[in-house]
Formats: C-alpha cells, sequence, structure tokens
C-alpha cells in the first residue's frame, strides 16, 4: 500500500458520505452539506493533529472551489493556490485538483495545473463511491502529491520561497 | 526440430520475456468471470483464418495464440521441398515447370482495365489530354461535363505543388490519379462495402485529439467522413512530437485548432466543429450533451462517440454521457506503459460500461496500482498509439458501414504479439443508474433495442451478452475446498473499517455549513 500510516489514520477520521449525487442531480444539496460537514471535521482534525495544511470555500452552488494549501519543507511554509470544480459526473467522476501556480513545472501535472493522479488516486476513489468526498480527496491525493513533489521541485529550484523566510510554528 | 523449439510450440515459455499468460480469470476482483471463448461482438462470424499458409504448421501454444513456428529465418534457411510450403516459388525450380503462375491480383492503378480502354479509345481519335479522355456513357452528365477533382493543370503544366484541392460533392469509383476517393470507392467492386458513400452522412465525436485521436482523425477525414466535432483542451508541445500527426511548428497551438488546420487541408470534403475545452466540468458536460445530440450533419444526432482520452474523470464522462443518451461509443487507451492497448464497443447496456468493468483492471487482471511507475506520468510509442489508432478507425468504420465483426473488446498486447478479443457483459448492480436502466432495455426488448442502435441483424450477433450464468453458487456446487469469494475492495480501500465515522449535517444549512467552514481559518 502506498499511504502512510499517519494518511491512513487522517483518512479514517473522516466521516464518510452517503448520498451519491452530483451538481446536476437533484440531491446535490444534500450533498454539498455533507461534503461541507466532513471538511470541517477534516479542518478541525488536523488543527488538533498540528497539521493544519489547507483552507476551502466554494462558490454559492458549491460546484467552484478554491482556496490555499501550504507545506512545510525545512522550516519555511511555502504555500499554492488550490482550486477544483466539481465535475458532471461527480461523485462517480472524481475531482481533478488544480495547483494554477505550480503549472507547467512539474510533469506530474496535466495542463492547467491539474495534478496528476490516475495513478493511485482514480482506483481507491473508484472502489469508494459514494462514500469518499472532497475532504478524502484532499487528504488523499493532494497531501500525498505535495509532500511526494514539494520538496523535489524547491530542491530543484523550480519552486522558491516568496518574500520573507517566515519562520512555522512547530 | 530447431535448436529453439521446445516441441511444445509455445515460442515463449513461462517467465521469459514476452511470454503472454492469459489473464486469471474468476471474480478476483469483484467481477463475474467474463472471458469467454468463441464468437464475440457483433457482425458476422469472420471466416477462418488459413493458417497453414505461408506461416508454418499453423498456430500452436496456448489457446492456439502462439508465435508461429517458422517465425524467424528458420523457413528460409532450411529451403528445399520439405519446407514451409511457399506462396509462390521461384520459377527455376524443377517442380514448377508444367503448373502455371498463379493469377496476378488485378491492379486498379495506370494498367488497370478501364484504363487501358481509355487509352485505346484516345489514340483512335487522337491525342487526347489527361482528364479528357473520359467516356461520356459511363459517367453522370454533370461529372463528365467538369470532373470536380479535375487537374487545373490539364493544360498540360506541372501541378502546383502545395496547393489545396477544391471540394468534391459526389463521391466517384472513377479510377484516376486526380480521385482522392478511386481506392476508398474500390471497396464497394472487392465486395467488402455495400455502400462506401454513405460515409459522408455520417457524423462522429472525438474527445481526446492526443496521440490516438489525432490520428483516428485523420484516418477519417481521409476516408470522408460527412462531420468531425472535436473536443480536447490540450496544447501541442513538443512533448508530443514523439507521437504522429502534430508537427514542431504547431506547438503552443490548441490541439484542435492545429488538428482542423491539417485536417481541412487533407481533406476540404469534411465538415468539422472544434471545441478547446474539458468535458468534465459542469456546463461543458451539458455542452457534450447537446452535440452527441445535435451536432451531427444536418443538426441530428451524431452517429458515434470515440473516447481517446487520457484519463479516468474523462472517460467516466463520456461514459455517463452516453448512459444517459443511449448512444454507442468506442473506447480506447494505451497503457502507462505504452506496450499494450485496447479498443471497447459501448452499447450501453448490452455490453458492460465504464462503470461496470473499467478495462484496465480487466485487461491486466491484476492490480491497477501495480502499474504505478515513479517518475513521469506516463509513457508512449507512436506505434502502439498508431496501432491503438488503426484499430478504432477500422472498428469505426467497420460499425459505421456495416462490415466485417466489431469486437466488444480488442486488446493489444506488443509484447507478446497477441490480440485478445471477447466481451463483457453488463454488471447488474452497475454503480450507475443509467447503464442499471439501459440494461433492463435490453432485457424489456431486444428485438427493439437491435432497431434503435442500427445494429446489423446477421447471425453470431447476439441479442444477448454472450457469457455463460454467473451465478456462482450453481457452478460449483460441491464446494469442497469451502472457498469463499471476497470482496475486491479491502486492500485498495484502508479506511473502510467498521469503525468508520459516517458524516453528520446536523440538519445545517449549507449557508450555516460554507460560514463555518470559512471561519476556521
Amino acid at each position: 500500500m502506498m499511504y502512510d500510516d499517519k494518511t491512513k489514520a487522517a483518512v479514517q477520521k473522516i466521516p464518510l458520505l452517503s448520498v451519491k449525487a452530483g451538481p446536476r442531480d437533484g440531491d446535490w444539496v444534500e450533498r454539498l452539506k455533507e461534503e461541507l460537514a466532513a471538511l470541517i471535521q477534516y479542518v478541525q482534525n488536523n488543527k488538533e493533529n498540528d497539521h493544519d495544511w489547507f483552507r476551502i470555500e466554494s462558490n454559492e452552488d458549491g460546484t467552484r472551489w478554491t482556496g490555499t494549501c501550504w507545506y512545510v519543507h525545512n522550516l519555511l511554509r511555502y504555500e499554492f493556490k488550490l482550486q477544483f470544480e466539481i465535475p458532471a459526473g461527480y461523485p462517480a467522476v472524481p475531482i481533478e485538483l488544480e495547483l494554477p501556480e505550480l503549472d507547467g513545472k512539474t510533469p506530474k501535472m496535466y495542463r492547467g495545473g491539474k495534478i496528476c493522479l490516475d495513478i493511485h488516486f482514480a482506483p481507491l476513489w473508484r472502489t469508494n463511491v459514494p462514500k469518499f468526498g472532497i475532504a478524502h480527496a484532499l487528504s488523499l491525493a493532494l497531501g500525498p502529491w505535495l509532500a511526494a513533489e514539494i520538496p523535489y521541485l524547491i530542491e530543484a529550484g523550480v519552486v522558491t520561497h516568496k518574500g520573507l523566510a517566515e519562520p512555522c510554528q512547530v | 526440430m530447431a535448436w529453439w523449439d521446445d516441441g511444445k510450440g509455445k515460442g515463449y515459455s513461462k517467465g521469459e520475456k514476452g511470454y503472454w499468460e492469459r489473464p486469471p480469470s474468476g471474480p478476483s476482483k469483484g467481477l463475474p468471470d467474463y472471458y469467454g471463448d468463441g464468437y464475440h461482438g457483433y457482425g458476422p462470424p469472420p471466416p477462418p483464418y488459413p493458417r497453414s499458409l505461408g506461416y508454418g504448421k499453423g498456430l500452436t501454444g496456448p489457446n492456439g495464440m502462439g508465435r508461429p513456428q517458422s517465425y524467424g529465418q528458420e523457413a528460409g534457411a532450411k529451403g528445399g521441398k520439405d519446407s514451409q510450403p511457399r506462396l509462390r516459388r521461384p520459377p527455376s525450380d524443377p517442380d514448377l515447370k508444367d503448373i502455371p503462375p498463379p493469377p496476378l491480383p488485378v491492379r486498379m492503378g495506370k494498367s488497370g482495365r478501364g484504363k487501358r480502354k481509355d487509352k485505346e479509345q484516345a489514340a483512335e481519335k487522337g491525342d487526347m489530354p489527361r482528364g479528357a479522355e473520359k467516356d461520356s456513357k459511363e459517367m453522370p452528365k454533370q461529372k463528365s461535363k467538369d470532373p470536380q477533382w479535375k487537374r487545373k493543370d490539364d493544360s498540360g503544366k506541372e501541378p502546383q505543388r502545395g496547393s489545396a484541392r477544391e471540394k468534391i460533392d459526389v463521391m466517384s469509383a472513377e479510377v484516376r490519379d486526380d480521385n482522392p476517393y478511386s481506392r476508398l470507392m474500390a471497396l464497394e467492386r472487392m465486395g467488402v462495402v455495400e455502400e462506401y458513400q454513405k460515409i459522408r452522412h455520417f457524423s462522429v465525436l472525438i474527445v481526446g485529439i492526443g496521440g490516438v485521436g489525432s490520428v483516428v482523425a485523420e484516418m477519417l477525414t481521409r476516408c470522408g467522413i460527412g462531420k468531425l466535432l472535436l473536443f480536447d483542451y490540450d496544447k501541442v508541445e513538443l512533448a508530443n512530437m514523439n507521437r504522429l500527426f502534430f508537427r514542431p511548428e504547431q506547438s503552443g497551438l490548441s490541439k484542435v485548432e492545429a488538428s482542423v488546420q491539417t485536417l481541412r487541408a487533407i481533406n476540404p470534403d469534411v465538415e468539422f466543429e472544434v471545441f478547446n475545452l474539458n468535458i468534465t466540468s459542469p456546463d461543458n458536460y451539458e455542452l457534450l450533451l447537446d452535440r452527441i445530440q445535435e451536432g451531427g450533419l444536418d443538426e441530428k444526432r451524431v452517429d458515434l462517440v470515440l473516447s481517446c482520452v487520457d484519463n479516468y474523470a474523462a472517460r467516466m464522462t463520456i461514459n455517463q454521457a452516453c448512459n444517459e443518451l443511449g448512444q454507442i461509443w468506442l473506447e480506447s487507451g494505451v497503457s502507462e506503459n505504452a506496450v499494450s492497448g485496447h479498443i471497447q464497443t459501448m452499447i450501453p447496456g448490452r455490453y458492460a460500461c465504464f462503470e461496470c468493468a473499467p478495462p484496465a483492471v480487466v485487461a491486466g487482471g491484476g492490480d491497477e496500482n501495480a502499474i504505478k511507475r515513479e517518475g513521469v506520468c506516463a509513457a508512449s510509442l507512436p506505434t502502439t498509439m498508431g496501432i491503438t489508432a488503426g484499430l478504432l478507425a477500422q472498428a469505426t468504420l467497420k460499425h459505421l458501414l456495416k462490415f466485417g465483426t466489431v469486437s466488444n473488446f480488442l486488446g493489444y498486447d506488443a509484447l507478446g504479439d497477441f490480440f485478445p478479443s471477447y466481451s463483457m457483459a453488463p454488471n447488474p448492480e452497475c454503480g450507475s443508474r443509467q447503464c442499471r436502466r439501459r440494461q433492463q432495455e435490453w432485457t424489456d426488448d431486444p428485438e427493439e433495442m437491435m432497431r434503435k442502435y442500427c445494429l446489423p441483424d446477421v447471425p453470431g450477433n447476439a441479442k444477448e451478452p454472450e457469457m455463460k450464468e454467473e451465478s456462482g453458487a450453481e457452478l460449483h456446487p460441491d464446494n469442497e475446498w469451502g472457498i469463499v469469494v471476497e470482496g475486491s475492495n479491502e486492500d485498495t480501500a484502508p479506511e473502510n473499517k467498521k469503525e468508520d465515522v459516517v458524516v453528520d449535517t446536523k440538519g445545517a444549512s449549507v449557508a450555516d455549513l460554507m460560514a463555518s467552514l470559512k471561519s476556521l481559518g
């Protein structure tokens, strides 16, 4: 298994969803409520574990999400814009997370800054429709992706720290 | 017996590089065993392949699909009468003196029958310029006057290099160097296709104009398809140059723009409609549905949707759209390591849909996670992509023009030189509601569905999926070893445990929840 125990433990504490509905379905509001509740729980869990690492919010109908995520490397905090859309076929179709600022900087990305998740994330998502939601996608897809890519990109000099070195509160 | 032949006729043995083994059947991934033998697909069954012609004593090996025994230099090196039968022997062979050589295949080129006649006539009338030497009786009036593909330089000048041709209203079967359709129309004379011109009434929607999609688009354009609708949101890059179709000077252009540039020049008769967008987002999905329903010629429904995309989300989106609309589509894919590919005919409710059985899992017969490679996202080869594109375009032509067999699944394994073909019944518990609805339609009235999807009614055209009963209990009544089939989710879903927390919205409204998520910062 490619996920470490820490990630697994974090994911297990995210509440599972039950409504199978996408933005085109009548039950979308119910699904959206579940998504929001799960996200709130996940952020709270992260804070408790001193591993707060993203903020997101959505537009009114919950189809477009924007926010930031950050990764701490050598006591420096690297922050990136995060955005994604809920696809029409959601949740059978997984969300595609975009880091627009990193577009073109790494091969592990599709055009437009979509991070490449097909290999490890899509199969996992597929077996967990409709139980997984946005919070699960962030923890299982974006988290490990940042952990794998950002240190490498920093070493390669592709990503540099913005502004003054801001010491991280550990 | 040759030094490399172990007498078993396998060609490769287990463990060797290139050895192909049928993936283990059985419901190891929680799917029923879809591998059946015999004929699958629709259309008349293919004629038996003459196995001993020029290729050794027949194909042997696992399932009769191994490498021919005569592979390599063996047949040629041995020579003599006891070697493999050859198609044509050199005239010096004393045995052949009294046997007349086989008739040569008729060529429809310059020395073809029609041309000679024309030439003779021309000779009678005196020298006539090419393009005027035509029998007016054989041709429709309008065309004999001024053939639409007539060269502008009939006066004797060399054709201007790089000049584009003009549009052609009606496809002609006339054999001429400057008729772009003569070789295609010859398919009728050869008895392969009944009415080739019909291709001009068909419209095909292609999602994904990459290594496979662009080549398929070119093939269909050259075949004179009526209309192509192209969807892609990517740009041409130098990293694409290991594949076919796009040229380095096109980098930076959107893929749809670059392809329509090239394709229009190749065949101005084809109509194009291109969309530089990602189909997965809700708005664009609506557009996709609309174009499937009304994007064809004369605002009719398109005749076929082709999926040439490289990711799961887009495939699932096409699957949903086509299940929703009851639209036949063809799936295609090339593996991450670039040495295998597949095409799949998707008839909603009749065959397994993409959500019933994602092909990578089924075809690989193993854990999809195992194909993960460190480093870049995927490898690609122009060869595998070109072959897959060829298979896909071929299936498109066969489906539209109704010739040959259109298999449900056709794989290509480059390492083992193997083309597995089988069909997959839909999953009655498919996650897609639309798929289950389509399955019900096929159960209720298969005849009506055959008409609805315009499927040829020929022997071998299974009105029901070809699979045997899958209800495991009856298959093995005496389960001596107490074998139990476990669900496939365990190793992939570590969080799917009993102590799982289930979400509770506590009756809050969306606005409340959004506000509290925001306030967490």
